[in-house]
């Protein structure tokens, strides 16, 4: 190896260094996509369950699915993120990691409240809006920890979650965009950008 | 050429010197596991190191307990992120001119 290349490979193990220790890396496009296609799961099964329920048992039946699509939609993009770290040996609980759950939780948790507001309030027509607006600012939060594609994903959930609390009657329809067809899209695109 | 090879730190001259150096200049702080993991070291070779830039006066060590465990943290000193500033900015010289 020449000179040249030795203070080549010098600076490139140093960049390696600084976005390995201070991003999480791990985060797989494939936890995007299969987290997307378990939303969009949901969504039809909330509207099968609309015309197949008796009204009155219909909220009640809408929690438990969206309950179900958060336990399913969280544990498979866990599942593909520990994945891609044991392919690439990459480490998964680092400092790194913590700090990127505990912003994503912090503003999820306080939007997780104000659905419980709404819900108990009867705006139900607002919930979804409300849901991809405190979903994009958790993510445009945890960013700083993350690949630059989650940030341009929050602000898409972001402005789609604007967009969806002033039209309450389309809500799931952009709810269904949002948190199934934006995840497949960026998933996808950080899949093939950095896992191929 | 050779007097900008003779500022390159010495101290730096050591992979695993330089990937210490690398992380914690992008984290306020790190304790000695989470480095180890990062690194893909063992507990020996990685003290060594962390040991000679310690030396140096570039790693400021903190010791504390975590419940019952000790658990030391290191950060870089002023004087540290200085010196590993100036290597970096002597690596890319030294890559301009031999362009």
């Amino acid at each position: 190896m020449s000179e040249l290349d030795q203070h080549l490979q010098n600076i490139n193990d140093i960049r390696t260094m600084m976005e390995r220790s201070s991003k999480m890396l791990s985060l797989s496009g494939l936890s995007g996509v299969s987290a997307g296609v378990v939303a969009i799961a949901g969504v039809l099964f909330a509207q099968w369950v609309h015309t197949r329920v008796p009204p009155e048992d219909v909220v009640m039946y809408i929690i438990l699915d969206a309950l179900v699509v958060l336990v399913l939609g969280v544990g498979m993009a866990a599942v593909f993120s520990l994945r891609m770290a044991r392919k690439k040996g990459l480490p998964v609980w680092t400092p790194t990691s913590r700090f990127l759950i505990v912003d994503l939780a912090i503003p999820l948790g306080a939007g997780g409240l104000f659905c419980i507001a709404l819900l108990q309030h009867g705006n139900v027509p607002l919930i979804p809006g409300t849901m991809l607006v405190f979903y994009g600012l958790a993510l445009i939060n945890g960013s700083k920890y993350a690949l630059k594609e989650i940030r341009y994903l929050g602000i898409t959930e972001l402005m789609l979650g604007c967009i969806a609390i002033f039209l309450p009657g389309e809500g799931l329809n952009i709810w269904a965009l949002g948190f199934g067809m934006m995840h497949i899209l960026y998933g996808s695109l950080m899949y093939f950008r950095y896992e191929r | 050429m050779r007097e900008i090879v003779a500022k390159l730190n010495k101290v730096f001259d050591n992979r695993i010197r330089l990937a210490v150096m690398s992380a914690l200049s992008v984290n306020d702080s790190l304790d000695f596991n989470s480095m180890k993991e990062l690194l893909d070291v063992t507990d020996g070779n990685l003290a060594s190191h962390i040991a000679a830039l310690e030396d140096e006066g570039y790693l400021k060590v903190t010791k504390k307990f975590v419940g019952k465990k000790p658990q030391t943290t290191y950060a870089l000193t002023v004087p540290g992120r200085r010196a590993f500033t100036e290597h970096i900015d002597v690596l890319e010289q030294l890559i301009k001119k031999s362009q």
